[in-house]
């Protein structure tokens, strides 16, 4: 499945310059430490089905490909202060946000008692009558911790600059353990909200080479689109919320809490955690429950119907979702953007159509796209992909075969990957395991995409639609920030 | 969308739970309760390190994030599901062990701490560094299944609206200014509440070393709600119980 490509510095450039135009976009790129002193860069490209790996070892100065491929900048921004790579260019920090006397992720061990936060410049736009109006890391609502500087001139921003790394718990690191050990419990924790589709991409890295039950990856399938649903519906619940139009924010909370309940009757946990395990599942899930789950999509089919038809059918929140937030067709595929985003701004990409993985190859979904990239299309993508979600699971269940759920797997050394596509989009981990141990574990979040996506989407309108703007990107922090 | 709020205001099956049912409720966790052999292989397979068997079995549920793991690596299957407790007073208290009553842990707040917040309380939510499933639960607590309002508890845009800080999440290096910030920002006098495992004990986190061992380094917790996240009428719960809201 995955082409490998070893390339020489020199040539990188021209390797990687010649994959963008034969239509590849850049999913992942990260340093490995095969020993002491020496390097790997590795990046990830995808078209389609195609992934291809390219590789190269270097010293501690890499080549910088930014120029070429604009998202590639946020990879070698994070490569520099976690794995101490240099580009040649000054790169901002991203993640780590501090400085000290050495990187998280080299494999030497260094002290990091005296370590200093970095400071985030002020006014970085600058100009007459321009302010800058910082937020967070501590928001008004219940949610994850984040900075923005927002550049206003008047009442339209001008300009979007987030500092994020306040969730950062250094799980690149903690998964370098034997294979042998289960971190399945960890990776449902770098996300919580997506902890299937994370541990789903982990565990197909632990399953490669072995084929897993089909009743153990029917039940994989249908959790995940669980879990798509809540996600879903919490999302455009909160568009409503940001726009103080509480009819359908209550109703969108309520059908995201109905969700919830019937996901810890399927799994005995809200979110879906402590499921999903390598080589299966952890529990099987019994036949009156999947017929409970059948009849209970139904209602809630019809109910999410009455909610888009308040929501789409309401002039005023029309008013506020049309024209707002857009990212444009050519600014996604710039930033590489990826999941209902990406999808809102015409672009045709789902990991569940392109790479089908567990039992979405059998099963029958159609891809949902919009054109116009503003804060209606995407609420639109995520009510048709709700939609579809609901039919997904509707045929897990008529398609659920008896089985076992669990066989036990270990992965072979070398370069294992798998893309998942979670609520939020394309998911990336990618692991290099050595002598039995994974010696490399990179986990590319969609959110980590999509934030660049959010900084292009804000300009030019008004303050009070940030949060509006903000809510219909849906992003992750603790994803982000790993 | 008037249809429904009208029809919706006729209707007698309301989604909202009665105060009675959810204080009625309890989590589970597990315990030792059948015929253990001390074997150990529960606290080799813990995630987190939980279990302690030295001294008896004792499960920590500061540390415990209720995945159960224990009970499926039992070979005797000693280990089940128990009523487990809503909240803490102390750290100490959440290590407990076969037997133990879940009801004595749950001790209310001393009076002066209830008199003042005992009606109502005013909380800000802050994350030092959860994954975010913290949050989608107390964001819950508002829904209409719980409706945290009629029990007069309310989370508030801002620390300096607060009586109390209600923290998730094991504390991150880089949330550590912000966290003591905040907490400064609240007027006295003020309480705080750790939510969750990461925040009583860093959980998951905690073996590497930009997570704390919860919250306790920088803030000083007045009371502790186990659970990975706890779920949505938990925290009601333990709220409702410790501070004598009316309900």
């Amino acid at each position: 499945m995955i082409n490998e490509m070893e390339t020489e510095p020199e040539t990188f450039r021209d390797e990687a310059s010649a994959l963008r135009r034969d239509g590849f976009r850049l999913m992942d790129m990260f340093a490995d430490e095969p020993w002491g002193g020496s390097r790997t860069v590795n990046a990830l490209f995808r078209k389609g089905a195609e992934v291809v790996r390219l590789w190269y070892s270097s010293g501690d100065v890499a080549a910088d490909i930014s120029d070429l491929i604009p998202s590639a900048l946020p990879f070698e921004r994070r490569m520099s202060e976690m794995s101490g790579m240099s580009f040649g260019i000054e790169l901002d920090p991203i993640v780590y946000r501090r400085k000290g006397r050495g990187h998280p992720l080299q494999k030497a061990s260094y002290d990091r008692s005296g370590e200093e936060r970095i400071p985030i410049p002020h006014n970085m736009t600058g100009g007459d009558d321009v302010f800058e109006i910082p937020v967070g890391p501590v928001h008004a609502g219940i949610i994850e911790p984040g900075h923005f500087r927002f550049s206003v001139a008047g009442e339209p921003v001008i300009e979007l600059n987030p500092s994020l790394g306040y969730t950062h718990r250094g799980i690149e690191k903690l998964m370098e353990v034997p294979v042998t050990r289960d971190m399945s419990r960890l990776v449902e924790r770098i996300s919580g909200d997506t902890c299937v589709a994370n541990c789903i991409a982990y565990s197909e890295i632990m399953d490669s080479g072995s084929c897993i039950p089909r009743r153990a990856a029917c039940i994989r399938t249908l959790i995940a689109e669980m879990e798509r649903l809540y996600n879903h519906i919490g999302a455009v619940a909160g568009v409503c919320t940001d726009t103080a139009f509480n009819v359908p924010s209550a109703i969108g909370c309520g059908l995201q809490e109905k969700v919830m309940r019937m996901n810890a009757g399927l799994t005995r946990h809200r979110q879906l955690m402590n499921c999903v395990v390598p080589g299966g599942v952890r529990r099987d899930i019994n036949d009156q429950r999947l017929r409970e789950l059948d009849d209970f999509l139904i209602h809630l089919k019809f109910e999410v119907d009455e909610l888009e038809g308040i929501m789409m059918d309401s002039p005023a929140l029309l008013d506020r979702m049309e024209t707002t937030g857009t990212l444009t067709r050519e600014k996604a595929e710039l930033i590489g953007a990826v999941g209902p985003i990406a999808r809102a701004s015409g672009i045709e990409s789902d990991v569940r159509k392109d790479i089908p993985y567990e039992r979405y190859g059998e099963l029958g979904m159609s891809l949902v796209t919009a054109s116009r990239g503003d804060v209606h299309a995407r609420t639109a993508v995520r009510f048709g992909e709700i939609s579809e979600s609901i039919s997904l699971v509707h045929q897990c269940i008529e398609w659920m075969e008896p089985g076992e759920t669990r066989i036990p797997v270990r992965p072979r050394d070398g370069f294992h990957c798998s893309a998942v596509e979670a609520p939020r989009g394309e998911l990336v981990h990618s692991a290099i395991v050595r002598d039995g141990h994974i010696w490399r574990y990179s986990v590319r979040d969609p959110s980590f995409v999509n934030w660049f996506g959010m900084c292009h989407a804000v300009p030019g309108n008004v303050v009070p639609d940030f949060p509006l703007i903000n809510k219909s990107f849906g992003l992750s922090y603790s994803g982000n920030d790993l | 969308m008037f249809g429904i709020c009208l029809s919706n205001m006729a209707s007698k099956g309301r989604n909202t739970e009665s105060s009675e049912e959810m204080m009625g409720r309890r989590d589970s966790m597990p315990m030792a309760v059948g015929d253990c052999r001390g074997c150990g292989r529960c606290a080799d397979n813990c995630p987190t390190g939980a279990i302690a068997i030295d001294d008896g079995w004792r499960v920590d549920l500061g540390k415990c994030i209720f995945c159960m793991d224990c009970a499926m690596v039992c070979a005797n299957g000693a280990i089940e599901e128990v009523p487990a407790p809503d909240y803490a007073l102390t750290r100490e208290e959440l290590v407990v062990g076969p037997g133990s009553d879940p009801a004595s842990l749950e001790r209310p707040l001393d009076e002066m701490t209830r008199r003042m917040f005992g009606r109502s309380i005013a909380l800000r939510e802050l994350d030092t560094g959860s994954c975010n499933a913290c949050e989608v639960d107390l964001n819950a607590m508002s829904n209409q299944f719980y409706d945290m309002h009629r029990f007069g508890i309310k989370v508030v845009a801002s620390p300096r609206h607060a009586d109390g800080l209600i923290v998730t999440g094991p504390m991150v290096n880089n949330m550590r200014e912000a966290a003591e910030r905040t907490y400064e920002a609240v007027p006295s006098p003020k309480i705080v509440i750790a939510s969750g495992t990461c925040a009583i004990s860093g959980g998951m986190f905690v073996k590497g070393d930009v997570a704390s061992k919860g919250i306790s380094p920088v803030l000083e917790p007045n009371l502790y709600i186990p659970g990975c996240p706890p779920a949505p009428d938990k925290v009601i719960r333990a709220l409702v119980k410790s501070l004598g809201l009316p309900h």
